[in-house]
């Protein structure tokens, strides 16, 4: 954000047609869940999961790739991780027991690159790839029965591959575009359980796993000789879902048939969401960023369907939209001549999509809702350590505080601690 | 997906047989110009396709590369005859190279998709006597993604290693309810999944020695890989007619599946380019440890308990399936590159044309027994061509290069004979070809 903003020709046009033909070229296989729920980056996560009008680097990816541009040439490798201490009141009895989910720790790779273009599109194009990865996992389906309580928002979110590839350009006017996508597998097939020439039983399937795509869209302008910068991200709603069709024609060999049987649902999903931010540098060393995003929860569906046509009718989660606010600050100390330090902090309003206590069942037959989720208020702080000179590193390490608000079932809360070591190249 | 993430979630959860395959890369060759010679590119490799042929090659550029291209590769195949419905492999082919210094040594980074637009992953799994064809059936159907990491140690000699990304699950999905005995479709079923993805990391690592600047030596290695499946399926509950008394109770019909869905055999590639005057030729000779590959088959547990009508349940218990007896395979590629143009337009153009030759040796012994793994020799030829353009102006201060291919596949025909006369299966013979084409331009910064 400090750097200049250089020549603005007359150039714009073509800018915006390259920027659309570079956010169409930028797939990238992904569930985001790991970013929805603790930000991408060291810098971005210690401040709130901000990054709409100020983040650069990989993290802008996901932030707002319409900074793209500015993303220098690095390459970034950090770690996550993240405990849970949630209890679940039982509406029947009171009592109250833990519920578990697995800790969040996984790898975070990055790199990022401004495109050395000459002419007029000098310092004007940058792309980053973004990878999130579980420790041992790449993606975990956990559908209980549904009488059996669980939390969608927080419940094995992190437990799935993120990467996200995305290009911004800068044009004239202070302004800037970026786009990226995520690349999202929906599973559909039939199998069919018979037996083979030799009464064996074994099966003859056909399973594809296609691809859809969900957009990251964002715009930028910076302005007032970089006091002041303005974006604005949108990101499509995205789910990693599957549908499978399973007939057994096992003939004599069982005394009963077996009906069609359907696996049917998501296993992940983030919802749309649209997001503005202000970042202002009233002094050059003192940055504070303001953010408001509207996420389309009402969206939501019960994340399992019916598995048998005469099977019970499932819960309706009756989620809401909600607004999420965020504020964060950065503030640098020069280190002599040999480094930067920055001190980071943020506060975030996560207002809980599920209503409390869960939906009420539209019909009599219908089982009634069974999840939970409670407001959260989620404190993040962090350091970023730059070094200068012949070893051109960065050090970002973020920590986040997520505690659950009131709620009549749910309640706890639950911690992130994380560290990105960056290399300029 | 994730990435493809979800491919083997569900799908894992109730297969069969299954069948032995690699991925598209191994199948078709990764990029334009290394498909189009050959994929003798062990030697060769300085762009983003050296993430598949030999990641040392990554370290040799020190500009930033970006490698974009698509490719096509149609399998038109037959089984005694009979057309096959294999599907087309094509995608997107992207790749970013970056090089760097850290404390003096020179290194670089980089990262290679091949992303079919089809699907990202197919599993079509087909009974365990039904003859198909063995590398053709999923092998194209997969995304590809590496990571490497690769310096240059001393006076042209490379060193680079990385990681190619797989999967495997490994879960339970539960049924629970009633199963209706007069109409199987009024059964009122709910179900519960808990199935992982779990992450496959295997390692391929490579060295290049520039003896001369026109005489490259590789060597390379490819960790081998098993995409193994281990999956529950299990339901529970009553056998009944809805609003009547259930006739059985607490009945259960539990399957336990484990196969091996995917395998790629350990490689060891060695290759040597030399460059003669405006020629440069190359040569690559793969082992590939195919006789490792297990039965590509599910081993299937059943417990059925149905109450009153246990008696009449005649499911055969399984038993392992036989070791395939795949055959190691040596296969021999050489690629030639003449320049026939430089400096053309002022210094502006210059073009190469390509061509190649590789001989894949089938590995699937004879099928007289009770497998009807189809397969036969593959001999590969490709042409292609490429265009540098330089001088582009302000804008594009590098050369562009742009490259295309199309190679023809062989696969002569192959006869298959039962020992058995009773054999359901019969014999049966396989035979065919496949078509490519691609192209790729390559951004040098």
């Amino acid at each position: 954000m400090r750097r200049a903003l250089g020549r603005m020709g007359p150039t714009w046009p073509r800018l915006c047609g390259l920027s659309l033909v570079l956010a169409s070229l930028s797939p990238s296989p992904a569930a985001a869940s790991l970013p929805e729920l603790f930000g991408l980056g060291g810098r971005v996560s210690a401040m709130a999961n901000t990054g709409a009008a100020y983040a650069t680097g990989f993290d802008a990816a996901y932030a707002n790739p319409a900074g793209l541009w500015q993303s220098g040439r690095q390459l970034t490798l950090g770690t996550v991780y993240g405990g849970y201490g949630l209890s679940l009141r039982s509406p029947q009895d009171g009592s109250i027991s833990p519920h578990l989910i697995d800790p969040t720790a996984g790898l975070i790779i990055g790199g990022s690159f401004t495109l050395p273009l000459g002419g007029v599109l000098k310092d004007r194009i940058g792309t980053a790839l973004a990878l999130y990865t579980p420790f041992g996992l790449i993606n975990r389906a956990q559908d209980p029965f549904p009488d059996v309580p669980r939390a969608p928002v927080l419940d094995g979110r992190s437990q799935v591959v993120s990467v996200l590839l995305g290009a911004g350009v800068r044009l004239p006017g202070g302004f800037s575009v970026g786009g990226g996508a995520l690349a999202l597998a929906a599973l559909v097939g039939t199998i069919t359980i018979t037996p083979d020439g030799s009464g064996r039983i074994t099966s003859i399937s056909e399973q594809q796993l296609t691809v859809d795509y969900a957009p990251i869209l964002g715009v930028r302008w910076q302005g007032l000789g970089d006091r002041l910068a303005l974006g604005a991200v949108f990101r499509g709603a995205s789910r990693s879902s599957y549908r499978l069709t399973v007939s057994t024609k096992l003939g004599d060999a069982l005394p009963i048939e077996l009906p069609l049987i359907y696996f049917a649902g998501s296993a992940q999903y983030d919802p749309l969401q649209l997001g503005m931010e202000a970042a202002a540098r009233l002094r050059p060393s003192l940055l504070l960023v303001a953010q408001l995003t509207w996420k389309h929860w009402s969206a939501y569906e019960y994340p399992v369907l019916p598995a048998t046509q005469s099977a019970a009718m499932l819960p309706v989660p009756g989620f809401h939209d909600t607004l999420v606010p965020r504020l964060a600050i950065e503030k640098t100390l020069a280190l002599g001549g040999w480094g930067e330090l920055s001190l980071r902090g943020g506060y975030q309003f996560e207002w809980s999509p599920a209503p409390d206590p869960p939906a009420s069942p539209p019909k009599p037959e219908s089982r009634p809702s069974n999840l939970h989720d409670a407001d959260r208020h989620i404190v993040s702080a962090g350091l970023g350590l730059r070094f200068i000179g012949r070893l051109p590193l960065t050090l970002d390490v973020f920590g986040q505080g997520h505690i659950l608000g009131p709620h009549s079932t749910l309640s706890g809360g639950l911690g992130v601690l994380g560290a990105v070591l960056g290399y300029q190249l | 997906m994730s990435a493809w993430a979800w491919l083997l979630t569900l799908c894992g959860a109730l297969l069969g047989a299954t069948s032995a395959r690699a991925n598209p890369v191994d199948a078709f060759g990764l990029g334009a110009r290394a498909t189009a010679l050959g994929s003798a590119y062990s030697a060769v490799a300085d762009d983003t396709a050296a993430a598949y042929y030999n990641p040392a090659g990554l370290a040799r550029s020190t500009d930033l590369r970006v490698d974009l291209g698509y490719q096509l590769a149609r399998p038109v195949l037959n089984v005694s005859g009979q057309p096959q419905d294999l599907m087309d492999s094509r995608g997107l082919i992207f790749g970013v190279l970056l090089p760097g210094r850290l404390l003096g040594l020179r290194f670089a980074f980089g990262v290679t998709l091949f992303l079919p637009d089809q699907q990202a992953t197919r599993i079509r799994v087909l009974s365990f006597d039904r003859p198909r064809l063995q590398l053709f059936e999923n092998r194209p159907q997969r995304m590809f993604f590496a990571a490497n990491l690769a310096i240059h140690i001393y006076r042209g000699l490379y060193l680079g290693g990385g990681l190619t990304f797989m999967s495997r699950s490994k879960g339970v999905v539960y049924l629970r309810g009633r199963v209706a005995l007069s109409d199987p479709e009024q059964s009122a079923l709910e179900s519960s999944v808990d199935v992982n993805l779990l992450a496959i990391r295997y390692p391929q690592v490579g060295l290049l020695f520039e003896a001369t600047k026109d005489l490259s030596f590789s060597l390379v290695y490819r960790h081998k890989f098993l995409l193994e499946l281990e999956q529950g399926f299990n339901i529970r509950g009553d056998i009944g007619d809805e609003g009547q008394e259930p006739l059985v109770k607490g009945a259960r019909f539990e399957q336990v599946a484990y196969s091996v869905d995917l395998f790629q055999p350990w490689q060891i590639v060695a290759g040597a380019a030399a460059r003669f005057s405006s020629v440069l030729v190359s040569f690559d000779l793969t082992y590939s440890r195919w006789s490792e590959q297990p039965p590509p088959a599910a081993r299937i547990t059943l417990n059925v308990d149905i109450g009153r009508f246990n008696d009449l349940v005649k499911l055969v218990p399984s038993r392992p399936y036989p070791d395939p007896g795949f055959f190691d395979t040596l296969m021999p590629a050489v690629g030639v590159e003449w320049r026939a143009l430089s400096n053309a337009l002022s210094g502006r153009l210059a073009l190469d044309l390509r061509g190649g030759y590789r001989f894949e040796p089938s590995p699937v012994p004879e099928q007289d027994g009770e497998s009807s793994f189809g397969d036969s020799d593959r001999h590969i030829v490709s042409l292609g061509l490429g265009v540098e353009l330089s001088r582009l102006g302000q804008v594009l201060k590098k050369p562009l290069a742009i490259d295309v291919f199309g190679a023809f596949t062989h696969l002569p025909l192959r006869r298959f004979k039962k020992l058995d006369p009773r054999s359901l299966v019969g014999d049966f013979t396989v035979g065919g070809q496949v078509w490519q084409v691609g192209g790729q331009m390559r951004w040098r910064f």
